[in-house]
């Protein structure tokens, strides 16, 4: 005889857990995080992408150590800003692979240095020429290749006029600039994507639900730290032996440990400015320990501009970095377990599996 | 209900390996039941069986999650893989009579979740990751010999996921997905624009590739993940699709060694509801059906075997499939606990406190 254990309608298998939220406190989080964050910080690496393009250009214009220097200082910010919204898990990234264009990390194989230096090695003109250059590996498209060109071995020869090391450069900044713009205009309070984000409904294709939209914010912010935690782990390594300071990104320009730190932050700051509170009022406590995880974090963390290569091995430096990566354990239990609980919205342990 | 549950906590908590002693004395008696990796309420992972009625049987501890189980055509012997991008494997005995086997992929590869026994179960072929060179390979473990492995396939792509023993027991067929991944990159897709997944056959005797078909150019972002076969002999598969959200392709199909791959026909709505994931594909015990299951969406659809939808189903996390034993339906279970079977509507038959993870295997014991 069938055991029917506890519950008997089969609708209520469909129901996500308790404790969920009315759909109009979901909704009114959706559309402050659309407003609040998402087209904020979309608009902010546009900007920096256009500072970076700028300044790539004016070097090749003028070779020179001002200008070499401009474009470098350029790509902190532009870097920063794309870190802030890398681990969102939404469709503008997904599409056209803009997100593995501007940036190709984790990258263990070193698969963007090679073929960098491949290009260079032959000065392949087609790099040089932004339509032709979106027809190659995404790898030699973004951020990965620009720190290279202008902080890699060679990159004091963009001073005497390295014509092609230079318009290589620039094609890059183009093309990660075009993306970036293409990309803020989706977010845009009226645009393409903030339209489906804000008015979900069973004809959105992404969205049926303020519960969906809800989940795939917050599975960012869990990406986030998760991405983070595993990129420290494994600049770290078990052992100071066995630790990997070139798999951090754009280590060259000393951004590496200050990437990580706002690939870790940039979305559970974003959902904190965008009402995550009012969101969740009566786990007030849960958001208290998410802003004190993320404020220990930033301390525990080397100042900007650390080298991972030294931090790695310094034993304050690398007790430090091991004392953030256990912050972002709890971060990922904090943001990947307790919020969605609080949010009411299932993440799901088979959904987020990807297998 | 509450012994079973304290015995099977006890046997997670427990440091090392172990095999749980008889929940219920009636456990040995029943022939058929269920295998499925899954998550303990105190975090730990590890192998349940169940029976149709969702009544746990068993459990064995693994040392990390978990993925697919594969049974060997005695049903004697049954072994659980690692998820990606682990390298752990257990052989174990589904009724319980010995102790379990723990082996590993040899360094440099990892397993990806899921193996099939062939060879009359002398030999079991696994899906592996030689990640350093970006190359999917068949690696091959004599049984015999406690699992040693003897050698590896190259399957002339990346990122095999499913792989199942054909009815013949000598054709092996290999859901070849296409997708580059690192252990040191965790889950990151490292090819996204250039992926090539294709449906391999190998002919488990001599190892060769008789057949590897790609999907039309325009479907190449079409993961293949996940198999199983109908009772014509054809091989349905189940895709997770990577390019862009709003494009709605189609994410099952079906081809056989000889004939090319042809993907099921549907409305728009019906692929929108699956949100661009199939997670698990199940036949029919009798052939008749083939179910496939997207926990992304909390959805699963079951076709006839002229590829029609014959019926749609909530399930909310739901993933793990298999058909079951009596009649023409299917056992289903979720990453919440619920165990539901689908014949006709969808009936609720037990919630535990287990996370299923994605893979369900139905085993009928000596």
């Amino acid at each position: 005889m069938k055991r029917v254990v506890c519950f008997a309608l089969a609708v209520f298998l469909a129901l996500p857990s308790a404790g969920a939220q009315d759909a109009a406190a979901l909704q009114a989080f959706v559309d402050r995080a659309a407003a609040d964050y998402l087209g904020p910080a979309f608009a902010a690496f546009a900007d920096g992408a256009d500072t970076l393009l700028s300044a790539a250009t004016a070097l090749c214009a003028a070779p020179g150590e001002p200008q070499l220097a401009a474009a470098r200082e350029a790509l902190l910010p532009a870097a920063l800003a794309f870190a802030r919204v890398m681990p969102l898990q939404i469709a503008p990234f997904v599409e056209d692979h803009r997100r593995e264009r501007v940036l190709y990390w984790p990258d263990p194989r070193g698969v963007a240095l090679r073929q960098v230096q491949e290009l260079l090695a032959v000065e392949d003109e087609t790099a040089t020429d932004l339509a032709r250059l979106r027809d190659k590996s995404v790898a030699v498209q973004g951020l990965a290749a620009i720190e290279f060109l202008l902080f890699g071995t060679g990159s004091e020869g963009l001073v005497t006029g390295d014509d092609y090391r230079c318009r290589f450069a620039a094609t890059a900044a183009a093309s990660m600039a075009a993306i970036a713009a293409n990309l803020a205009a989706m977010v845009a309070p009226e645009g393409p994507f903030t339209r489906s984000l804000r008015e979900s409904g069973p004809d959105n294709v992404l969205y049926r639900s303020e519960a969906e939209a809800v989940s795939d914010l917050v599975l960012s912010a869990a990406t986030a730290v998760e991405s983070a935690h595993r990129g420290l782990a494994t600049v770290l390594g078990a052992t100071q032996a066995e630790a990997m300071p070139r798999t951090a990104p754009l280590w060259r320009s000393g951004l590496g440990i200050t990437f990580i730190a706002a690939l870790a932050t940039g979305v559970a700051d974003g959902l904190l400015a965008s009402g995550l509170r009012e969101a969740v009022p009566a786990h007030a406590d849960l958001v208290d320990e998410i802003e004190a995880a993320l404020a220990r974090l930033r301390r525990a963390l080397p100042p900007p501009g650390t080298a991972v290569a030294d931090a790695v091995v310094d034993p304050v430096l690398r007790d430090a970095l091991l004392a953030a990566l256990a912050i972002l354990d709890e971060l990922k239990v904090l943001l990947g377990e307790a919020l969605p609980a609080a949010l009411g919205v299932n993440l799901g342990f088979n959904a987020l599996d990807g297998d | 209900m509450e012994i079973e549950r304290r015995a099977l906590l006890k046997c997670a908590a427990a440091a090392a390996l172990c095999v749980a002693g008889p929940l219920r004395a009636r456990a040995t008696a029943l022939g058929d039941i269920f295998l499925s990796a899954c998550r303990f309420p105190d975090g730990r992972y590890g192998i349940v069986s169940f029976d149709p009625d969702g009544l746990i049987l068993r459990s064995v501890a693994l040392p990390d999650r978990g993925h697919g189980v594969t049974v060997s055509r005695s049903g004697s012997l049954a072994v659980a893989f690692a998820r990606h991008p682990r390298a752990f494997a257990l052989a174990f005995d589904p009724a319980g009579h010995r102790e379990p086997v723990l082996f590993n992929a040899p360094d440099g590869r990892h397993f990806y979740g899921h193996g099939a026994f062939a060879h009359g179960d002398s030999l079991l072929f696994a899906t592996e990751n030689d990640y350093a060179a970006a190359r999917g390979v068949i690696g091959v473990y004599d049984v015999a010999a406690a699992f040693r492995r003897i050698g590896e396939i190259d399957i002339g792509g990346v990122g095999p996921h499913e792989i199942l023993a054909m009815p013949d027991g000598r054709t092996l067929a290999v859901a070849v997905g296409g997708i580059e991944t690192h252990p040191d990159a965790g889950d990151a897709k490292l090819n996204l624009a250039t992926m090539s997944p294709a449906l391999a056959f190998i002919d488990a005797a001599s190892g060769d590739v008789t057949a590897s078909h790609k999907l039309d150019p325009a479907l190449h972002q079409l993961s293949i993940r996940h198999l199983a076969v109908d009772g014509n002999g054809a091989v349905w598969f189940g895709c997770q699709y990577e390019g862009p959200a709003g494009d709605l392709p189609p994410l099952i199909g079906r081809a056989t060694a000889d004939a090319a791959p042809s993907m099921v026909v549907a409305a728009e709505r019906d692929w929108a509801a699956l949100r661009n994931y199939v997670g698990s594909v199940a036949a029919s015990r009798d052939g008749m059906f083939v179910a496939c299951s997207s926990p992304v969406a909390g959805q699963i659809v079951v076709l006839d075997r002229a590829g029609i939808i014959v019926g749609r189903y909530t399930l909310a996390d739901g993933c793990g499939l298999a058909g079951l034993p009596s009649r023409s339906g299917f056992i289903a279970t979720s990453g919440a606990g619920d165990i539901v079977e689908l014949v006709d509507a969808l009936t609720p038959v037990a919630r535990t406190d287990l996370a299923f993870d994605n893979h369900v295997a139905f085993a009928r014991l000596p």
